[in-house]
Formats: structure tokens, C-alpha cells, sequence
């Protein structure tokens, strides 16, 4: 009988316990809900509002970036501006100076070449009054000459007669010699002035041939002279 | 692509050392505007090369046209990681070719600049740069120096390579 009492009480407290942990579930599962709804709102918003800050935290950061881009990027285009400006104003100097050293070297050479010219006018005056005058000398030493020899030899003729043909033979060649002589002494003259004259002349024809070419050729007579001297260096083994 | 590579199709149509300088730098500009520009969204770098107008920088349209010719391969080898470092190996590699430097009467135009250079390399050195100068006392021919040596073959030089014939002619005159 006890037995059995004991067992209908823990039956009971058992059920009683089982129910009570039910309901505790139920209250349990409804204050839940009923938090969430109270909570869900504020947890929304803090969550939106730190979106919205770093939104604008990311704005300003694109702008500050496109702010220091576009600055970066004019202020290369105004150095680069500013060196094409220098470059122009350096390259009109050197034109200016180019043109300036040639006008210059044009006119020096110019008054080279007139000096030069009248140098070799007066040189060549120089050179043929000395020529015309040694060679008149000449011809009147060798009239003279020829007339003291004449006589001489008619004299001689008569007061050497008997000299025989051998000793005339050597008085005219005697006499040949010296002819001969002073016309090599005025030749290696006139060669002399030749080489003097040569020497400048071939300078200023250069002078004046680079001159002229700088100035008259075209870009592409340059390039073939410049590809022909290439093939000479070539040629030259220079190369 | 190797930066050997690179640098022999460069080199194709790439003859002077100023060229070479001036063809690389502006490349670089353009990889750092495509590469760093957020507002860039042209992927074919030899399309937007030759978007560039002459007067867009301080290079020609012959220098534009060049860099297209090196191709898309090259162009496309170069991102913002290596761009750097590629560059910089381009022109050491640049400074370590031959020399050759040559003095002309006046400016040459790149077409003429081309035919030099391609007759250098093939009568002088195969990878030889020209290290383009003016000197008007060249004029007539050239002036070059090569190796550690100064060579004048303007046109002094052929004025005593022909001086009996010009002293005949001049004497021929004088007379």
C-alpha cells in the first residue's frame, strides 16, 4: 500500500515538474519574442548609423583622393608646360646664337677671303714684276753676254785660233752652264710662289666649299654625304 | 617575356640612344596613367598608345608609331608590380650596348636617322646605339668616334684625299 502511495506521488511530482518545465519554456519563448521586438529597432539603427559613417568616411577619403589626383595631375601639366616654354626660349636662343656665330663666321670669312684675294693680287704682282725683272736681266745679261761673247770670240777666234775647235767647244759650254743655271734658279723661284699659293689656296677653297654646302645642300644631300663618308670610313678600314 | 626580349624588339626600330630614352619614358607614363588612374578603363595598352595625338606629350607621331610596332606582347608584359623594375633593367641594358657617335652638319630627320642606323648595325656591330650629334664643322660627310678612337671623314677629309687634283685644277686656273 505504501509502495503503491509512493508511486502515485512521484508519478505526481514528476508530471507537476514536467508541466512546470513547460510553462517556464512558454515564458521563456515569450519574453524572448517580446525583447527582440524592444530590441531589434536600436540594434537597426546603431547598425545604419555606422554605415552611414563609414560611408562618408569613404566619400570624403575618394575626394580628398581625386582632390590630390587632380591637383598632382595639373601641376604636371604645368611643369611640363613650362619646360616645353623653356625648351622653346632655349632652342630661339641657340637659333639666334646658330645664326649669329654664322652671319658672324660668314663675314669673317668673307673678309678673309677679300684680304686673302688682295694679298694674292699683290703677291701676284709681287711674283710677276720679279719674274718680268729676272727675266729681263736675264735676257739683258744674256744680250750683254752674247755681245761681249761675240766680240770676245771674234777676238778670241782671232787670238786663240790656234786653240783649236776643242777649246770654242768648252767656252760655249762654259757659257751654257750659266745659262742654264740661272733659268733653274728662276723656275725653283716660280715653284716656290706656285707651292705658297697652293697651300692657301686649297684652306680657303675649303673653307669656302663648307660654307657654301652647309648652306645650299638639302637634308637629303646631307644624309647621302653622310652614309657615303660612312662607306668610306668603311672602305678606309676605319670601320 | 625576358627584358632580353624586350629590348631586341625594341631595338628593331630604335637606332639612337635619345630615341631609346625618350620611346621608354614616354611608355612609362602611359603604364602609370593606365595602371594608377582610377578613371582608366582602357585595357588594350597599343590603343590607347596610339590614341595620343603628337602634341599630346613631348614626343612625335614617329616616336607613337614605333611603340605600336613593338606589339601587344610587349606592351602587355608590363604590370604595375614589374613596371618598375622592367624599366630600370631596359635601361641598363641600353647603357651596356656599343656606342657609336656620330656627328652630322645638321638635324636629320628620323627616317634619315633610321637608314644610319640600320647601316651601322649592319656594317658596324649588330646591337650598336648612335649617339646622334650637330657639328657643322662636319659638313660634306661625317665625324665619328668609335671605340676610343676619333675618325674625321667630313669634308677636310676628302679635300686632302683629292688635293693633287684640286692644286692641278687651281694651278690649271692660275695658268
Amino acid at each position: 500500500m505504501l509502495t503503491v502511495t509512493s508511486t502515485v506521488f512521484l508519478a505526481a511530482v514528476l508530471i507537476g515538474l514536467i508541466i512546470g518545465f513547460i510553462v517556464l519554456l512558454v515564458l521563456q519563448t515569450l519574453m524572448s519574442a517580446r525583447v527582440n521586438r524592444l530590441t531589434s529597432p536600436l540594434y537597426e539603427y546603431a547598425i545604419s548609423k555606422a554605415q552611414t559613417e563609414a560611408d562618408r568616411i569613404m566619400h570624403e577619403a575618394q575626394e580628398q583622393a581625386r582632390a590630390l589626383l587632380s591637383e598632382a595631375q595639373s601641376q604636371v601639366a604645368a611643369l611640363g608646360e613650362h619646360q616645353r616654354a623653356d625648351m622653346e626660349a632655349r632652342g630661339k636662343e641657340y637659333r639666334d646664337a646658330l645664326d649669329a656665330l654664322a652671319a658672324t663666321a660668314t663675314q669673317a670669312l668673307k673678309a678673309h677671303g677679300e684680304t686673302f684675294e688682295r694679298d694674292l693680287d699683290a703677291m701676284q704682282k709681287s711674283f710677276d714684276t720679279l719674274t718680268h725683272g729676272m727675266e729681263k736681266q736675264v735676257q739683258d745679261a744674256r744680250a750683254a753676254l752674247v755681245g761681249h761673247v761675240t766680240e770676245a770670240g771674234e777676238r778670241l777666234d782671232k787670238a786663240f785660233a790656234d786653240m783649236g775647235a776643242e777649246s770654242r767647244t768648252r767656252v760655249d759650254k762654259h757659257l751654257e752652264d750659266l745659262f742654264a743655271q740661272a733659268q733653274q734658279e728662276i723656275d725653283a723661284y716660280r715653284e716656290a710662289r706656285k707651292r705658297i699659293i697652293d697651300m692657301h689656296m686649297g684652306e680657303l677653297v675649303g673653307e669656302i666649299a663648307k660654307v657654301i654646302l652647309r648652306k645650299t645642300l638639302s637634308e637629303n644631300d646631307h644624309a647621302d654625304l653622310v652614309k657615303q663618308a660612312l662607306e668610306e670610313a668603311k672602305a678606309a678600314g676605319a670601320l | 617575356m625576358q627584358e632580353t626580349t624586350i629590348l631586341n624588339v625594341i631595338l628593331r626600330n630604335t637606332f639612337t640612344r635619345a630615341d631609346f630614352y625618350r620611346r621608354v619614358d614616354f611608355l612609362r607614363e602611359v603604364f602609370e596613367r593606365q595602371f594608377f588612374d582610377p578613371n582608366a578603363h582602357e585595357h588594350d595598352l597599343a590603343r590607347v598608345v596610339r590614341s595620343f595625338r603628337g602634341d599630346d606629350l613631348a614626343v612625335g607621331l614617329a616616336d607613337r608609331d614605333a611603340i605600336v610596332a613593338w606589339g601587344e606582347e610587349v606592351l602587355s608584359s608590363f604590370d604595375r608590380e614589374n613596371m618598375q623594375r622592367r624599366m630600370l633593367e631596359l635601361k641598363r641594358a641600353a647603357d651596356a650596348l656599343p656606342k657609336f657617335t656620330l656627328y652630322v652638319p645638321v638635324i636629320l630627320s628620323p627616317m634619315h636617322v633610321s637608314s644610319l642606323g640600320a647601316w651601322c648595325r649592319a656594317n658596324v656591330q649588330g646591337d650598336v646605339l648612335l649617339d646622334m650629334r650637330v657639328d657643322s664643322s662636319a659638313t660634306g660627310g661625317c665625324t665619328f668616334a668609335y671605340g676610343s678612337s676619333l675618325h674625321d671623314f667630313s669634308l677636310s677629309y676628302f679635300i686632302r684625299k683629292e688635293r693633287p687634283a684640286l692644286m692641278r685644277l687651281v694651278r690649271a686656273y692660275g695658268e
